[in-house]
């Protein structure tokens, strides 16, 4: 039941009213959404759908040990334990055959073989997600026991929750759980819900799989067979495609929470209209990069213990994060590449920072030549910095470093030569740039002129909406991208 | 009608319904088709099957052999009407380099004539269907514009892979359209007909590559709103003269067309239903001429004709030849299959030899 089909929205008909028809009733509710959960997470055609509440299970374990241990060190242990079993679990079903050739390749040289055979492990969707949110909980706990949920079900509720629970937003137990019983919504938010769906379709289906269907898959499958301006714009708009997949989704799956009376966490910010890499990071998949800003860059000790460790903590955090998305050496060295440029880029700004302390550099200077061309330096920034986005874009989306490399080669090679590109790519990626400036007033606009309609007239511009995109929407639909994460 | 700024929550449930079926109207052939679907799943109890098969599940089930429990089985060998007759898996101890796909590397040809057919570069050692050389050797196509087509099998894996390779030839042009989520049975949604035409017109293709039917194995509405249930006699004569009307539009168009069927999948139901499928696509492609079947079912299998999603190679490592949902094939695995189709359509097709290879064609 992917959450772009009829199926899915039949599915949600039915919870949504009995959503607010269970509201406030305790474990009634509790029952209801757990078994609403089941049921999606069911129906992905995916295995072991008792996983997420395996983990739920074991995260709830651990934290109630942790709050209830007294000595630091055993707590320290519980959570470590803790840690060691959600990543187990994400090591068994995602990283199981990376190991495997891993281990067998440093076997072969010695002459012994792995004489086992690989097996072949269903992959449960959302497993780094719900994982993530299960660490998060019981590291929360042991930092703060007044975060310890009493509830088990609540718990439950908290790692399984059918919006979220395939690509996020990673939530925060603190955020969730209280809005189990009370509901966080005004008049506002539950309009601006259906704004938001809306967005989240537009995008998919229209600018994400247009872009996927007529350039991106041709580019990065075959590189060489189109000219170097078609490979150009192939690699911005992968930029273009993976931000409105994804945002889509995210949008798609807050508005769909919203509608039920919970509010998540915004997972993009106008992530391409920023003007430097640090700025990126904030605005990109935020649900992700604060996890790792607060339970891994952080305990590594942050920027709290020298320059160099802090760009050694920037390193390893962004290595990390890229094998998040899977044991693959694209994936390594998208993410060491970030590493290296957020390292470069704080950098600068400390040693412009020291030598603006020191007095070698006045804060009038930089200002004053800036302020001749403020315009023409913010749009070299803003445009540097969506280039270095996209380029990097190219080692995550391509099948491999050599798949890149021929990437570079057409994008260099200045060749005239091989297929063009369809006239509608421009304006779709123009279209994808726009959407995220515009998108949120677009969203407060059209529900403002909802509030104003009588109700049938309301559902008759959504469902207009809704027919004029399924129309501009290709036949077949690409999956999310971020499902297989 | 009274008008109210302030949101309720029963006021968004009533929205929302409203909205989902002003869609649903807008949308009533595909609803129509998705209930009854929906309907005969849960009459049937499939939909419960379903859900309840995916509770446990860790490893997938290990498929039989397709012969062993599929209807409308043959025996491998004698499904295809190409031949691969030599497989050099010894000559080339390295796997195929992506790198040097697109660049000047010379084509993997087993010698400097016309006539001799690539050499296959599978470190993985697939097995090939072994056939008997036709009688009589057809007149040999020198093709300047290949068309493939297909689902997503031509999306990715295969058709990326078979385009990298075909484009290594320098008086070919390789245009490709890989359409997900379509096939004959839903052609309201898509039609490939319809589609070939204007690709036809387009392109003026000389060679066409078909494969798909992944999405195929399912009931039929046919314009009656009847209900052709898979694989019954009535769904098989409809499916195949939808078959047999594109293959037509070939035929009018004297392209010669070469039909990959679908190579062996890794569920027992859906082998089954596939290899239905196949033969439907194999008997089809007989009726017309210029149509030449290739059998990709064996070359994907293990050494014992059971589905594998690990090849082994040379060195005993194992390589993933298979996606994920144990239906697409990796680039791996579409570039040995595309590297036998090669092979064995050399027999229609003249390829060029190592010094007609260019690079920066598309």
């Amino acid at each position: 039941m992917s959450p772009i089909s009829f199926e899915f929205a039949l599915f949600f008909l039915i919870v949504l009213w009995m959503n607010w028809a269970l509201r406030g009733r305790g474990s009634a509710y509790r029952g209801f959404l757990l078994a609403a959960n089941t049921l999606f997470y069911a129906s992905q055609s995916t295995s072991l759908v008792f996983l997420p509440f395996g983990v739920g299970i074991s995260n709830y374990l651990f934290a109630l040990l942790i709050s209830r241990t007294k000595e630091r060190t055993l707590r320290r242990i519980w959570l470590c334990a803790d840690i060691c079993i959600n990543l187990s679990f994400l090591a068994f079903f995602k990283y199981f055959e990376f190991l495997y050739h891993a281990l067998d390749s440093i076997l072969l040289p010695t002459g012994l073989n792995l004489h086992i055979p690989l097996i072949e492990l269903y992959f449960p969707i959302g497993v780094s997600f719900f994982t993530f949110q299960g660490i998060s909980y019981c590291i929360d706990v042991y930092r703060d026991q007044q975060k310890l949920v009493r509830n088990p079900v609540d718990v439950l509720l908290f790692v399984s929750f059918f919006p979220t629970i395939l690509s996020g937003p990673i939530m925060r137990a603190g955020q969730f759980v209280p809005q189990i019983d009370k509901p966080d919504c005004d008049s506002r938010s539950l309009q601006d819900a259906f704004g938001l769906i809306l967005s989240g379709l537009f995008k998919k289906l229209v600018i994400s799989s247009y872009l996927s269907e007529h350039i991106v898959r041709d580019v990065f499958q075959v590189p060489a067979a189109n000219s170097s301006l078609t490979v150009l714009l192939g690699v911005y708009a992968y930029s273009i495609e993976i931000y409105c997949d994804f945002s889509g989704y995210s949008d798609i799956a807050i508005g769909t929470a919203q509608l039920m009376g919970f509010r998540l966490p915004q997972n993009f910010q106008v992530p391409y209209g920023v003007c430097n890499m640090q700025e990126f990071w904030r605005h990109w998949h935020i649900s992700f990069s604060t996890w790792l800003r607060d339970y891994l860059y952080i305990p590594l000790g942050g920027n709290k213990k020298g320059r160099l460790r802090k760009y050694a903590n920037l390193m390893i955090t962004m290595v990390l994060g890229g094998l998040w998305h899977g044991p693959h050496s694209r994936f390594l060295l998208w993410g060491g590449l970030h590493g290296m440029v957020l390292a470069l880029t704080h950098s600068i700004a400390d040693i412009r920072k020291s030598r603006l302390s020191a007095g070698k550099l006045t804060k009038g200077v930089a200002v004053r030549s800036w302020s001749v061309w403020p315009s023409v330096f913010k749009a070299g920034a803003w445009f540097s910095t969506f280039s270095l986005v996209s380029f990097l874009w190219v080692f995550f989306r391509a099948e491999d470093s050599s798949r890149a490399m021929e990437v570079f080669q057409a994008v260099f090679s200045f060749n005239a030569v091989g297929a063009g590109f369809e006239p509608w790519i421009l304006p779709a990626l123009a279209a994808g740039l726009i959407i995220q400036f515009i998108g949120p007033y677009a969203i407060h606009s059209f529900s403002r002129v909802q509030q104003r309609m009588p109700v049938p007239l309301q559902a008759a511009l959504l469902a207009l909406f809704c027919i004029l995109i399924i129309k501009l929407g290709p036949a077949g639909i690409p999956p999310f991208i971020y499902f297989q994460f | 009608m009274k008008r109210s700024k302030e949101v309720t929550p029963v006021k968004v449930a009533l929205l929302y319904s409203m909205a989902l079926v002003l869609v649903a109207l807008a949308e009533l052939p595909r609803l129509y088709s998705w209930a009854e679907e929906a309907q005969w799943k849960l009459s049937s109890g499939q939909i419960f099957a379903e859900l309840g098969a995916n509770l446990f599940k860790l490893l997938p089930r290990a498929s039989d052999t397709p012969g062993s429990s599929g209807q409308d089985q043959k025996d491998a060998s004698t499904r295809s009407d190409l031949e691969v007759t030599e497989v050099a898996q010894s000559t080339v101890s390295e796997p195929p380099s992506t790198q040097n796909a697109g660049q000047d590397a010379a084509p993997d040809s087993g010698g400097g004539a016309h006539t001799e057919c690539p050499v296959v570069q599978d470190p993985l050692q697939a097995q090939s269907p072994e056939i008997p050389a036709p009688v009589t050797s057809p007149p040999k196509l020198e093709p300047h514009k290949a068309l493939l087509v297909g689902d997503s099998m031509i999306a990715e894996g295969f058709g990326p892979a078979l385009q990298r390779r075909l484009r290594k030839y320098k008086s070919l042009t390789v245009v490709r359209k890989g359409q997900y989520s379509t096939g004959f049975v839903h052609q309201e949604d898509f039609n490939w007909t319809s589609v070939l035409k204007e690709l036809i017109q387009q392109d003026k293709p000389d060679m066409l590559v078909i494969h798909m039917g992944t999405n195929d194995p399912i009931d039929i509405l046919d314009g009656s709103s009847k209900r052709l249930y898979f694989g019954t006699d009535e769904w098989k004569e409809v499916y195949a003269s939808r078959v047999g009307e594109f293959l037509k539009l070939i035929s009018e168009n004297k392209i010669q067309s070469f039909w990959v069927g679908l190579p062996i999948m890794g569920s027992d139901k859906y082998c089954d239903k596939i290899s239905t499928i196949n033969s439907i696509f194999e008997q089809e492609c007989s009726k017309v001429s210029g149509c030449v079947y290739f059998d990709a079912w064996p070359v994907l299998a293990d050494s014992s004709g059971n589905y594998t999603t690990f090849l082994k190679g040379a060195g005993g490592k194992q390589t993933r030849i298979r996606a994920k949902d144990r239906v697409h094939l990796t680039e791996v695995g579409g570039d040995i299959l595309s590297q036998h189709f090669l092979k064995s359509a050399c027999r229609y097709i003249e390829l060029p030899t190592d010094d007609e290879v260019s690079t920066a064609k598309r």
